[in-house]
This record gives C-alpha cells, sequence and structure tokens, in this order.
C-alpha cells in the first residue's frame, strides 16, 4: 500500500454523497445576493445554514472600514505579528475585544482554528492534561494533539462526569485545562456553565471557554454564555468567521500570562498575520454588535419561529431553541435525499452524516440569522412541510 | 494476573452490551471496529461506562492504541496495578 492508495477509500465515500442533483460536499454560491440569499445551481437560494448569526456580512459600515483599510494599508501584511505583520490596526482590535470583554488582555489570530489549537498549544504540553467535553469541535481535538498534553473527555454537559475524571488525575489536576464550548455547534445546546466552572475550580484547574457559536448571540450584551451565565473562566477564545461575519480569531484572559502566548504559540508565531480589510470589518463589526442589541433580538425571534415551527411539523429536533436548529432524519439516506430536495426547492442547509453528529445521528442543520425575514423563515418551514414523511 | 484480565473481559462484555443493536458473542480477540463494526461515539459511551466502573482515567491517546478487548483488558490491569 502507498501513500495514495488510503485516498481511495475516502473517494469512495465522496462519490456515495451523489445520488442525484449536487454532491453535499461540493455546493459552489455562484453569486452572494445578501446575508440570507445566494445563487445555487442557477437557482436563487435561501441560505438557511451559514453561522452568520447577525447578518452583517453585507452591513454598509463594515463594508466601507474594509474598503478604506483596503486602500490605506494594501491588501495583506505578507508577515507575521513577530516580524512585518504587527499592525497597529492588530492591537486596536486586541485592545478592542479586551474591553468588550472586560478582561485585561487579548490575543487575535489568523483563523478562529488558530485560535483554538494556538491557545492550547501555548497553554499546555507534556506532562499536562486537557478534559475536553465529548461534543466539542474538531478544532479543539486538534489542539490537543498538537499541544502534547494527554487528552481525555468527559460526558457531555455533565458536570458530574467531569468531577470524577479530574479526581482520577489526583495531582495533575491542578495542571489541566478543562475545554467547554459556549454553545455547541451541531446540536445548538449550551453548557451548565456553572457546574463546569465549580467544579474545575474545586480541583484548581483552568477553564476554557470556546464561544465560537455564542458571541453576538448569548448575554445581553452578546458576550456570550460567560455574560449569561456570570462565569468568569480563564481563557475564552472565539472566532470573528460566524456573528462577526470576517475571518480569524481571538483569546481573551485575565492572566498577564496571555501576553507571552505571543512567544509560545507557535500557530500565531509562524502564520501571516491578519489581512488589514479583515481586520477592519471585524473591528467594524464588533462595533455594530455592541450598538445594534435589536440584531440580536430579531436573531431570537428568528430562532424561536424557526424551531417552534418545524417542532410543530413533528420533527425531532435538538434539545432546546437556539439559533443552530438541528432536525433529527432517521437514517444517512434519508438526510442526504432530503437535503437534496429542500436545495431543488430553493434552501440550503448543512448537512451532518454520521459520525459527526454527537449521538451518530443525521441531521439537518439550519443556522439562523438576524438577516433572516419573516417570510424566509416561514419558506423554511414550508419547504419541510413539503418534504415526503418518513412513513412515506 | 491472567484471572484479573479473564474477569475484565468478561465485565468488559457486559459493558458493550448496550452498544450493540443485537446480543453478541465477543472474545479477547474481538475487534471492537471491525467485528463489532462499533462507531466512534458508541466507542465514546463504551469508554466512558469502562472509566467509571473501575475508576480510572483513560486517556485519548492509549484508547487510540485499543482494537481488541485483551488489549483493552490489559490497559485496565496495568492501570489499576499502579494506582
Amino acid at each position: 500500500m502507498n501513500l495514495l492508495d488510503k485516498f481511495a477509500a475516502i473517494e469512495e465515500t465522496r462519490d456515495g454523497l451523489l445520488t442525484e442533483g449536487i454532491n453535499p460536499t461540493d455546493v459552489v454560491v455562484e453569486e452572494v445576493l445578501s446575508p440570507t440569499e445566494s445563487m445555487i445551481g442557477g437557482k436563487r437560494t435561501i441560505m438557511g445554514g451559514t453561522n452568520n448569526y447577525l447578518g452583517l456580512t453585507f452591513d454598509e459600515a463594515c463594508i466601507a472600514a474594509g474598503q478604506r483599510a483596503l486602500a490605506e494599508s494594501g491588501t495583506g501584511t505578507t508577515g507575521s505579528r513577530m516580524a512585518n505583520g504587527n499592525y497597529a490596526s492588530h492591537a486596536l482590535l486586541e485592545q478592542e475585544l479586551a474591553d468588550f470583554y472586560g478582561y485585561p488582555y487579548a490575543m487575535i489570530f489568523s483563523t478562529g482554528y488558530a485560535a483554538n489549537i494556538g491557545t492550547m498549544a501555548a497553554l499546555v504540553g507534556s506532562g499536562d492534561a486537557i478534559m475536553l467535553d465529548g461534543d466539542a469541535h474538531a478544532s479543539l481535538f486538534d489542539g490537543g494533539k498538537l499541544s502534547g498534553a494527554t487528552v481525555y473527555r468527559f460526558k457531555h454537559n455533565d458536570a458530574d462526569s467531569l468531577d470524577k475524571r479530574l479526581n482520577r488525575l489526583g495531582d495533575v489536576a491542578s495542571r489541566t485545562l478543562v475545554i467547554v464550548e459556549g454553545l455547541y455547534s451541531i446540536l445548538g445546546d449550551r453548557a451548565p456553565l456553572k457546574e463546569l466552572a465549580e467544579v474545575t475550580k474545586k480541583h484548581g484547574a483552568y477553564l476554557f471557554v470556546d464561544e465560537a457559536h455564542s458571541l453576538g448571540v448569548l448575554g445581553e450584551q452578546g458576550r456570550g454564555l460567560i455574560e449569561e451565565t456570570g462565569v468568569e473562566a480563564d481563557f475564552i477564545v472565539g472566532t470573528f468567521s460566524k456573528s462577526l461575519g470576517s475571518t480569524g480569531g481571538f483569546c481573551v484572559s485575565p492572566h498577564k500570562a496571555l501576553t507571552l502566548f505571543r512567544y509560545a504559540s507557535r500557530p500565531y508565531m509562524f502564520t501571516a498575520s491578519p489581512c488589514p480589510s479583515v481586520v477592519a470589518t471585524t473591528r467594524a463589526a464588533l462595533a455594530q454588535l455592541k450598538a445594534r442589541p435589536e440584531l440580536r433580538e430579531t436573531l431570537w425571534r428568528n430562532a424561536n419561529k424557526l424551531y417552534n415551527g418545524l417542532s410543530q411539523l413533528g420533527f425531532q429536533l435538538g434539545p432546546e431553541p437556539s439559533p443552530v436548529v438541528a432536525v433529527r432524519m432517521d437514517s444517512r439516506e434519508r438526510a442526504l435525499a432530503m437535503w437534496q430536495r429542500l436545495l431543488d426547492d430553493g434552501v440550503y442547509l448543512n448537512l451532518i452524516l454520521p459520525p459527526a453528529a454527537p449521538d451518530g445521528s443525521a441531521l439537518l442543520r439550519c443556522s439562523v440569522s438576524a438577516g433572516h425575514s419573516d417570510a424566509q423563515i416561514d419558506k423554511i418551514i414550508e419547504a419541510f412541510r413539503a418534504l415526503p414523511r418518513e412513513t412515506d | 494476573m491472567s484471572s484479573n484480565v479473564s474477569t475484565i473481559i468478561s465485565e468488559l462484555s457486559g459493558l458493550l452490551a448496550p452498544q450493540l443493536a443485537e446480543p453478541r458473542d465477543t472474545a479477547p480477540e474481538t475487534d471492537l471496529i471491525s467485528d463489532l463494526a462499533l462507531e466512534s461515539v458508541q466507542i465514546m459511551e463504551f469508554m466512558v461506562d469502562v472509566e467509571d466502573h473501575y475508576d480510572i482515567a483513560i486517556s485519548l491517546e492509549a484508547l487510540a492504541e485499543i482494537r481488541t478487548l485483551q488489549q483493552l483488558a490489559d490497559l485496565i490491569v496495568a492501570m489499576l496495578d499502579n494506582r
């Protein structure tokens, strides 16, 4: 068997996804019409699965800020923050994030993925441990591998399971990073953060909260589950590529050690810094997030409307209403077929096939946006209503 | 030691039962993936039950090396002996 032989199995799996129409892993967005509409396969399509929670990707202030930065600072930095790529705007964004969270220290990364692996790899290493929620995002598992720490899992959202496992680590518990997410991206459920934080503190471990899907979504000011629960984490990590509509990621912390991660985080050091236009649109989006709480209100109104509408139709959904609305299908084959039917009907959703979903089920995942109109949410619900039922 | 291992293999078979769609005979050399076709989610749930039953913590790195019930039982015995 040579290096390339393993790709035959991947190719077979990929080809198995193409039943008819468009392969779900190869959807091409031909034209973007708005934060919630695109042209796909020559058809006007409602984007029902985009992570664009606040709908800011076409915000006039964000676009103007990006255009100004392009004109003033050019297309890219062509270097890392440790060398020629350290611009004043990077430091300004870090200060604005620190102020937003009320934490003294902040650091930005070129992607949300890099923020997770970069923070973890700087923070823990050989001889330390990571205690990871069983449903955590792939980037957090990858960060564990890169760090060299010993990685353990605890039962999803189960403080008792975490407690037992930290107990078993003995002295290592005080050198353990406990990692949870604010809002889980597949089923849209929240972490029981107060309980998890209490257990973490009891064992002298450190709490890392990934707010990728909860920044701008949860909390009165949009700071995420941390704000909603009043918990203080040791490290809050997040992404710019969802509510803030750009790319990049960040970490904020009350610990001064975060300022030294710049010298210890390889995913931070050995990559080009974020482009000036990306930093500018992110700063403008953060300002919008702070200044326009009505976006969050609209987002939640839309989320509840979709969740309740699909629930009334009898679909089995994630455990609680949230902007991530996961619709369970009874088999992989049905999920594939229904995903295609919805696309043919002008609704794009995310297809989640086993083993990606936490409980091994097949899902059609909607992520709601403040940019969705009532009519668009109604259209998504109607498209589901028109699907053949499982017994048909 | 060998009796410990055989007892543990028997206990593991019991812990495994909830993850199987239908009852299956298992042996020390039973491969969790190729023989029982367990998905990663089922393996995760099985391992949580195993950890709680023996009050041990099995790392993902150690888990990656495990294919059979025999290998898992050997690991458990080693961890219990080192406690």
